[in-house]
């Protein structure tokens, strides 16, 4: 395939949205709209080379997120 | 951050405040500010509903009384779901927001039925029935099924019936 298009492999391009966006981490479960952005379409939390936040930021995005799940704000699943 | 049950939120909002505050007060805790957080598609069912009201407190209670509260929480049934934190302060603004249930004028509309929203949860359907033993699944069907249909033997009874018939040729 000497100069030819790359076919197959993995698609390893991802949409970071923190840094894209400058976003601030939301750390507030109430803030459900805000939480969303970091779901995927079946509910799985985005992981931090897609948001693109620090240690810290990510893990306050993911404790906001299962509280929510676990007041029904959040599906678990779907 | 307390889930009620909308059934206890019909019959009026200060009965349905009146738990999750009574409480507090019965485990020694005193109540800064409770209001109503809204009423919501919840996005998953629970206990078969798939709407809540949601109430928001701030309140402070002694050490020796969590630990009851909690009890009290998990026995009560129409509280359905809580979230006990720790906070260092009262939020700005928060006051403000409680102090609006206490106009005179402050009504609540009544919360929607349980199939009203963006989509519904939950579906009676025959699947969703609760299923006990498999003989009374047996029982319960309708005649003319299969279930009926077939014709069942004593393992005894045929045993004998095929030894006649043996004898017999």
């Amino acid at each position: 395939m000497a100069g030819g298009k790359k076919r197959g492999g993995r698609n390893t391009r991802k949409v970071i949205v923190a840094k894209s966006q400058k976003l601030v981490a939301p750390a507030d479960y109430k803030d459900v709209e805000g939480l969303k952005k970091y779901l995927g379409p079946q509910g799985q939390i985005h992981a931090r080379s897609r948001t693109g936040f620090g240690a810290q930021d990510q893990k306050s995005i993911k404790r906001a997120i299962k509280r929510a799940r676990h007041l029904a704000l959040l599906p678990f699943v779907g | 951050m307390f889930v009620l049950d909308n059934d206890v939120v019909r019959a009026g909002w200060s009965t349905a405040k009146a738990l999750v505050t009574d409480l507090i007060a019965k485990h020694g805790g005193t109540v800064t500010t409770a209001r109503h957080w809204g009423e919501h598609n919840l996005a998953y069912p629970i206990n078969r509903k798939s709407r809540a009201t949601y109430l928001l407190s701030y309140y402070e209670i002694p050490n020796e009384g969590i630990n009851g509260f909690v009890r009290d929480l998990d026995l009560s049934v129409p509280i359905m779901r809580y979230l006990l934190l720790a906070v260092d302060a009262l939020p700005e603004g928060e006051e403000a927001e409680a102090a609006k249930e206490g106009a005179s004028d402050f009504a609540l509309p009544e919360p929607p039925r349980d199939d009203v929203g963006e989509y519904r949860l939950w579906e009676e359907s025959e699947d969703d029935r609760p299923r006990g033993p498999r003989r009374d699944r047996t029982e319960e069907a309708p005649e003319g099924t299969a279930v009926d249909s077939v014709e069942t033997k004593e393992p005894v009874a045929a045993a004998a019936e095929a030894a006649d018939s043996t004898e017999e040729k």
